[in-house]
């Protein structure tokens, strides 16, 4: 829709009489007001709604050998309410993760994120992002989730995590910094 | 416009009975008449497209360089024959502006090189490096793509956001790289409400 509407003309020229003008203008009024709710609720259909946040600082320590959430303090957590009728919902993790240790080559970390509140979403823990291992990995994982697997009108909150598997080697020689993480609700 | 348009109420209420009946009706129809007009004004001014994409810079193959700046921090590419920065005017209204990179590097040595890029225009917090996108380490190559996401209120709309690519030095044991395929992009989201 690139040019403008032709919208009717009202008949406010049909009518002298005031009893015949009453039922008009209670009639119009009715319609018009239905149809002005119904351009808002089009327009709706192409709303953008997003949320983001920044990691601040790093776990002291890393625990291990289970998927853990970074605290509020450390990576503040979005919050987005699902809008109704949304299509999808596209999230993308940004990290860096490194490991540096040469003595622990077979470490490996995961950054990832999980879904709370207003979500059905199986199988989060999958959504591991990168691994570091003697190595520097810096990239964004986008995903795009359906809208059918969240609640319209509840609050989501994105939980940026972590796993750590020192695989028998103590929690050292490794860093995740630089995170980044936002959602986009495309309704 | 961050929310639905406020459109007039019909005065409904405001009819006691027939005597005014007339009256009143000339006064929705007119009210009618501004909604249709801001309505059109509204579709005028958002053109149907989502968002807007500007011009990316790239390479398609894959190129040897020397890495300018010191060890640990982002400095801007000021190779032209590598990468350009790209700039878009953001649209008003508008509802975002998302940075991408894409790219792959091989670099010698235990750590290697990283790229990444900044945004930099009005309102947007200055952050040089801190979305870098990829490295290379030990001989390997590694591609990735890194995405960014400036919020509205981060955003002056009307006004140019420049996307800078950047690379830095992970150490000082290599000061060159090949880089392969790197692209830069930047999509400014209207604000359709």
């Amino acid at each position: 829709m690139s040019n403008p509407i032709s919208f009717v003309a009202t008949p406010k020229d049909l009518t002298t009489d005031n009893a015949d003008a009453y039922d008009a203008f209670n009639q119009q009024g009715a319609v018009t007001d239905a149809n002005f709710e119904r351009i808002n609720t089009y327009l709706r259909g192409w709303k953008l709604i997003t949320a983001k946040s920044t990691q601040v600082s790093e776990p002291s320590p890393y625990l291990t050998n289970a998927w853990t959430d970074f605290t509020a303090g450390q990576w503040p957590r979005p919050t987005i309410v699902i809008p109704a009728r949304m299509n999808c919902l596209m999230v993308v993790i940004s990290g860096v993760v490194e490991h540096f240790n040469p003595a622990h080559t077979d470490q490996y970390l995961h950054l990832a994120y999980r879904f709370s509140g207003a979500n059905s979403v199986p199988d989060q823990p999958a959504y591991w992002l990168l691994r570091g291992q003697w190595s520097q990995t810096m990239a964004s994982r986008v995903s795009f989730f359906p809208g059918s697997q969240f609640t319209a009108g509840g609050t989501l909150t994105l939980i940026p995590r972590y796993y750590l598997n020192p695989l028998g080697f103590t929690s050292v020689g490794h860093t995740i910094y630089s995170g980044n993480i936002f959602a986009i609700a495309l309704v | 416009m961050t929310g639905p348009m406020t459109f007039l109420s019909s005065p409904k209420p405001l009819l006691p009975d027939q005597c005014d009946a007339v009256d009143a009706f000339g006064d929705v129809s007119a009210i009618a008449a501004d909604n249709y007009s801001r309505f059109n004004t509204y579709l005028t001014n958002s053109p149907n497209a989502p968002f807007v994409h500007v011009g990316q810079s790239q390479i398609s193959g894959w190129e040897y360089r020397t890495v300018s700046g010191t060890t640990g921090g982002f400095v801007d590419i000021t190779d032209a024959t590598l990468l350009t920065p790209i700039t878009i005017t953001l649209p008003n209204p508008c509802a975002g502006l998302l940075g991408v990179m894409i790219g792959n590097v091989v670099a010698s040595g235990r750590l290697g090189v990283a790229v990444g890029y900044r945004l930099s225009g009005p309102g947007i917090p200055t952050a040089v490096g801190a979305y870098a996108t990829a490295i290379g380490v030990n001989n390997q190559q590694y591609g990735a793509s890194r995405l960014y996401l400036a919020l509205a209120s981060e955003l002056v709309p009307g006004q140019q956001v420049t996307l800078y690519p950047q690379w830095r030095l992970e150490n000082a044991i290599v000061d060159y790289a090949y880089v392969g395929a790197l692209q830069i992009h930047m999509y400014a989201f209207r604000d359709t409400l």
